[in-house]
């Protein structure tokens, strides 16, 4: 309905909407102006439109309900974004605001048909209805998402919206911002603590906000206190989602902040539940139809929003905010048709009219002319988080509402309207003393004294006796409950899933006690033995945004990325390490490094800074060889194994002094290996004296590689470089390129004559650059990862975890010579001791070629024989630009492992391929030639 | 040989004027923000590691805690380690006096001023800040000045000590260096909302 003529009140004394600022949005493609600070909802109302949406099943016209955040007939598709709770959000400026699935329009709405199929749609017909046969199911189930409720996604690839996260540690969190949460909050800032006051609203005040000229004079004082005290950390358009053990609380804030939404995980003290009560709907025939709505709704509408909700209204109220609307649309120049008085036993039976309330059909058969029906019939207590705290509430059947249990803990406390009544007064002093309480339980002080805050009596009302909605999200009513129960479902949880009550978007804040109260009613049970369903988190629905959070990729990288960026590198994604795979062609790099001299970024590997006297017992216990004789300036490799034989990593480890030692380990590995020894010195000998330190990125290491390195290095430094003085495996220090500290040892990975220089990092692009600029007559150019893995596999090089995998045991990788079982102890030692005593029966690495030597075979690729029976496989292989052919390492069996075995190879479309074993690992420089020269 | 002058440089990288100062470039950027990131990766840094018990710990200050000792700032990092952070001096000179490797037990030291990025945030929202990428509570009752302790950073294990300085609440973070850029940028991401602003440490 959009009903002509001016709906905006006379400025009201609690509004909070601007008046000199005008917002101009469109409602299903109509123009329309509202105020800054109108709520979507009171922006439509405002210019006369009255139905906002219609139903989940029957596509029923709904109009405002609650006018809250949770009115479950107020969300709409704002731009491309869905679900929009149009009661709450704020209008903006150019917003498009559209109703939600319905078709052709919201005024005309085809599937509004189903209310004449509403007798076979009852609860669990499409349990029933499409169970069979089920080879039709998913058309079935094709037709059904058509009616699914809600707006539209926005499409697959637009851009979102960034989402945070914090944590806090607040002595004392209070839910609720009203005047007992406030007055709480107040007094446990004023007892020192550090206090965070969390509402839902987009201003603290709760009922005050929109009460009359005494709430709004309490509401003055009690935010003045708030904002004079530093303490308290105020979060509007907040909500507290959940809480969890040892009061870790999840809050959600909306609004307010950079980012879109933000999710704090706050450690609390002392959780104060202060969330006030939520309206109670009534259920009757018609109290779905625009026009009915809550005395809460109306206040809120008329005093937060100056709008007039009706022209003629009849009123059904039970307590004293009932007769507080009735003077309030008094007030505003709403005709009051008829106060019904629930208190001496009146009631309604039906509103009257279609598609808007027309009338209402009083309980003794009278029918009264209205637009408008207030109804004002009890409170339900929102106790979710007391029962995430553990809380078990009972029933009051005088007030009739839940009340808190006395079984908190004692980091729980609870006070306003959840606990009792009372005038504003009391209410701010039973949050004051609950506050201080609070504070003091968050610190450990004397006890404070809590006074009583009793319920008053009200009538237990929930039902006319016609038939109504109990649950408007889900179109589920009255009947159906009872239905349910006769079907058996008569336990409140499964009454719940059955008829889907309590389940849509308003999450039984509405519909629970009612719900329970049809239940209680169609199986004759007393409402505490009926109780209701657990509430669980979320208290509130939570975007899958804000629970992702900001999303943290660490990265690093070397002090040369910079370089390798700017000159073309190929990123390469290694674990948490940014390296260059290459820079345009890495066959061309690799050929370089064979004929001249290539320099490559090698930082990422694990490096390790070890002293003390016992060092030589570790390196013997962690790696498979003897380390007992290494001299002062050598290097040595070693492997270490796991105590299962397994490879778990090599490397190689220089000693530069009496008690010092610098180690490398593989850039995967260097985590592990680091916990590995850090393990068998502080848990098995913890005596030895020891000290490692990690200095992977403290030093930045580079490898020069080639037949020119030896020239190329020696126009950068003073260290004698003759093979004489320095041969292979042999390591020195001094200044490179004038950078003191350098640590160089004549070691590689490519088989070629290479120095590894490991440089103090910050002057490792110095000295990186030097070599380029000075390498230039000798064809120095930069080498990736992948030049190096074909160079490593054309000297037959074994990467651990490429060429290794977890059950690959040291004698498997051809290390039986560095195995020195004569050693004390080492890791592996029994393990490998049994793997040698198996006579070569293990899996071998070996080096293969294919017949055709263009064929180079994927890694991971299928050794099989026989009859497909699966042998080994390929574990590296590349095109080889030095020999011109493919180059491949495979783990193959003991019988297939022997030189000139021929091997068959499955390729990824299914052909064959034949490889023959090669007597070397090595395909270039078998006998080391190049890189000892 | 070749004559080359070396210029030492930190991971981190900061738009606008820089010096070399010390044989290191460093930012020379001015603000007047009240909430300041700045860059110190290039002061003097040693880790001291003991094993338990020994001599060399009762010339240094107790696990979780850090003090200034003349120019030099002790940290007690973890159980039987410890930075020692200084401007502009050797790497030798931060621990001339103590007793390494040790009359009782044992201890050693090494250089990482050039293994571990330092940055300095500083100004009254700074704990707030920080509470958008850590979980420890920053409360002065928990966290004082002159406190140390080791969490993570955006994903990434982070030494940090609460290091007061004549303009407020300031922390001093240290990482491995490799990580020096990706934190300091998760750290000025998360201080967009407080008007973070990177300070040039020689401004």
């Amino acid at each position: 309905m959009s009903a002509a003529g001016n709906w905006r009140l006379a400025p009201q004394p609690g509004e909070v909407i601007d008046r000199k600022s005008k917002v101009n949005f469109t409602w299903n493609g109509t123009p329309m102006t509202g105020f800054a600070g109108d709520t979507i909802v009171s922006a439509l109302m405002a210019n006369g439109e009255q139905l906002m949406s219609r139903s989940f099943k029957y596509h029923r016209p709904r109009g405002v309900l609650t006018a809250t955040f949770f009115d479950p007939n107020c969300s709409f598709q704002v731009g491309n974004e869905p679900n929009v709770r149009g009661a709450h959000r704020l209008v903006k400026d150019g917003d498009d605001v559209q109703a939600q699935n319905v078709w052709p329009s919201l005024k005309t709405d085809v599937r509004s048909v189903n209310q004449a199929l509403g007798r076979f749609l009852g609860p669990g017909f499409y349990y029933k209805t499409f169970i069979k046969p089920q080879p039709l199911w998913p058309a079935y189930q094709k037709v059904l998402s058509t009616f699914a409720p809600g707006g539209k996604a926005p499409a697959v690839g637009t851009a979102h919206e960034l989402f945070d996260k914090r944590y806090a540690h607040p002595d004392v969190l209070v839910v609720g911002a009203g005047p007992a949460g406030m007055a709480a909050a107040i007094e446990a800032a004023r007892a020192g603590a550090s206090v965070m006051l969390v509402d839902e609203e987009y201003e603290i005040g709760g009922h005050l906000r929109f009460g009359g000229v005494d709430e709004l004079a309490h509401l003055a004082t009690l935010r003045a206190e708030v904002a004079s005290l530093e303490n308290i950390e105020v979060l509007t358009d907040s909500v507290v989602s959940g809480r969890y053990d040892d009061n870790w609380v999840g809050v959600v804030q909306r609004s307010g902040v950079w980012s879109k939404e933000r999710m704090i995980k706050a450690r609390v003290g002392t959780l104060v539940v202060a969330s006030g009560l939520i309206e109670r709907p009534y259920v009757f025939e018609g109290n779905d139809l625009p026009g009915v709505m809550l005395s809460t709704a109306a206040l809120r509408l008329t005093g937060l929003h100056a709008v007039k909700p009706g022209t003629t209204a009849v009123v059904l109220t039970a307590n004293p905010t009932g007769d507080a609307t009735i003077e309030r649309l008094t007030n505003a120049g709403i005709t009051i048709a008829r106060v019904v008085d629930g208190r001496k036993g009146e009631t309604i039976r039906r509103a009257l009219g279609r598609g808007h309330v027309s009338g209402v059909e009083l309980g003794n058969g009278s029918k009264v002319a209205a637009d408008l029906l207030i109804t004002a019939v009890g409170w339900t207590a929102p106790t979710s988080l007391l029962n995430m705290a553990g809380d078990r509430p009972v029933w009051d059947p005088s007030a009739a509402r839940f009340t808190p249990a006395d079984d908190l803990p004692t980091s729980v406390l609870a006070t306003g309207g959840i606990v009792g009544d009372g005038t504003t007064e009391q209410i701010i002093e039973h949050g004051r003393a609950v506050g201080a309480e609070a504070a003091r339980r968050a610190a450990g002080a004397a006890p404070v004294e809590i006074p009583d805050l009793a319920r008053d009596p009200h009538p237990a009302l929930f039902q006319s006796g016609t038939v109504g909605f109990v649950d408007y999200s889900e179109d589920v009513k009255n009947k159906d409950v009872v239905s349910a129960a006769r079907e058996g479902y008569d336990s409140s949880e499964l009454a719940k899933r059955f008829t889907t009550s309590a389940m849509g978007p308003s999450q039984g804040k509405y519909e629970m006690i009612n719900t329970m109260a049809v239940l209680a009613d169609a199986t004759g049970r007393d409402f505490q033995s009926t109780g209701t369903t657990v509430w669980r988190p979320p208290y509130a629905p939570i975007s899958l945004g804000a629970l992702a959070g900001r999303s943290f990729e660490p990265v690093r990288v070397s002090p040369m990325q910079g370089w390798h960026e700017a000159h073309g590198a190929e990123p390469l994604i290694a674990g948490q390490w940014i390296r260059p795979e290459h820079y345009g062609n890495p066959q061309a790099e690799a050929l370089n490094v064979r004929t001249n001299v290539g320099i490559i970024d090698v930082t990422p590997l694990g490096k390790f800074d070890i002293q003390g006297p016992d060092t030589v017992k570790l390196l013997n216990l962690v790696y498979t060889n003897q380390w007992d004789n290494l001299q002062i300036g050598s290097v040595r490799y070693g492997v270490m194994c796991a105590e299962d034989g397994v490879v778990l990593d090599d490397g190689v480890t220089a000693r530069l002094g009496e008690d010092r030692y610098l180690m490398t380990v593989t850039s995967g590995g260097a985590a592990t290996v680091w916990e590995w020894m850090e393990m068998w010195l502080q848990t098995v000998h913890p005596d030895w004296q020891i000290m490692i330190t990690p200095v992977t990125t403290g030093m930045a290491s580079i490898n020069i590689a080639g037949p020119n390195s030896r020239e190329l290095l020696s126009r950068l430094t003073e260290i004698d470089l003759d093979p004489e003085v320095f041969p292979y495996m042999k390591v020195r220090e001094g200044s490179v390129a004038g950078v003191d500290n350098c640590v160089v040892w004549r070691i590689g990975f490519t088989g070629e004559l290479s120095y590894e220089i490991h440089v103090p990092a910050s002057y490792a692009l110095h000295v990186w650059e030097a070599l380029l600029e000075n390498g230039k007559d000798l064809g120095a150019a930069p080498f990736g990862i992948e030049a190096q893995r074909i160079l490593r596999l054309e000297k037959g090089h074994f990467i651990v975890s490429q060429d290794t995998d977890g059950l690959t045991q040291a004698h498997s990788v051809g290390l039986g010579p560095l195995i020195k079982q004569n050693k004390e102890d080492f890791a592996g030692k029994q393990e490998l001791a049994w793997q040698e005593a198996k006579d070569g029966d293990y899996p071998h690495l070996v080096a293969i070629e294919t017949v055709d030597p263009s064929l180079v075979p994927p890694e991971a690729s299928q050794i099989v024989r026989g009859n497909n029976e699966i042998v080994g496989r390929v574990t590296s292989s590349r095109m080889s630009p030095t020999l011109r052919r493919s180059v491949a390492l495979a783990q193959v069996p003991k019988n297939l492992s022997t030189p000139g075995s021929r091997l068959t190879i499955v390729l990824p479309n299914g052909s064959r391929a034949v490889a023959v074993v090669r007597e070397d690992l090595a395909f270039v420089d078998p006998e080391g030639v190049r890189l000892r020269g | 040989m070749a004559n080359t002058t070396p210029i030492a440089r930190s991971q981190i990288s900061i738009d606008g004027p820089t010096a070399i100062v010390d044989g290191w470039e460093v930012s020379t950027r001015p603000t007047s923000a009240a909430l300041t990131l700045r860059d110190e990766s290039h002061l003097t840094k040693v880790v001291v590691r003991s094993s338990d018990g020994a001599s060399v710990a009762a010339s240094l200050p107790a696990n979780g805690t850090a003090r200034h000792v003349g120019s030099t700032l002790q940290i007690g990092s973890a159980p039987s380690e410890w930075y020692l952070i200084a401007k502009g001096a050797t790497p030798a000179s931060l621990v001339e006096g103590l007793d390494i490797p040790g009359t009782n037990g044992y201890s050693a030291w090494t250089d990482v001023t050039h293994g571990r990025a330092l940055v300095r945030l500083t100004g009254a929202d700074s704990a707030k800040m920080l509470s958008k990428l850590c979980s420890i509570n920053l409360a002065d009752k928990v966290t004082p000045n002159g406190r140390a302790f080791r969490t993570s950073i955006a994903g990434v294990n982070t030494d940090i000590i609460r290091d007061d300085t004549n303009t407020g609440r300031s922390y001093l973070l240290h990482v491995e260096r490799s990580s020096g850029q990706y934190i300091f940028d998760a750290l000025l991401d998360a201080g967009i909302e407080f008007g973070i602003e990177p300070a040039g440490s020689e401004a």
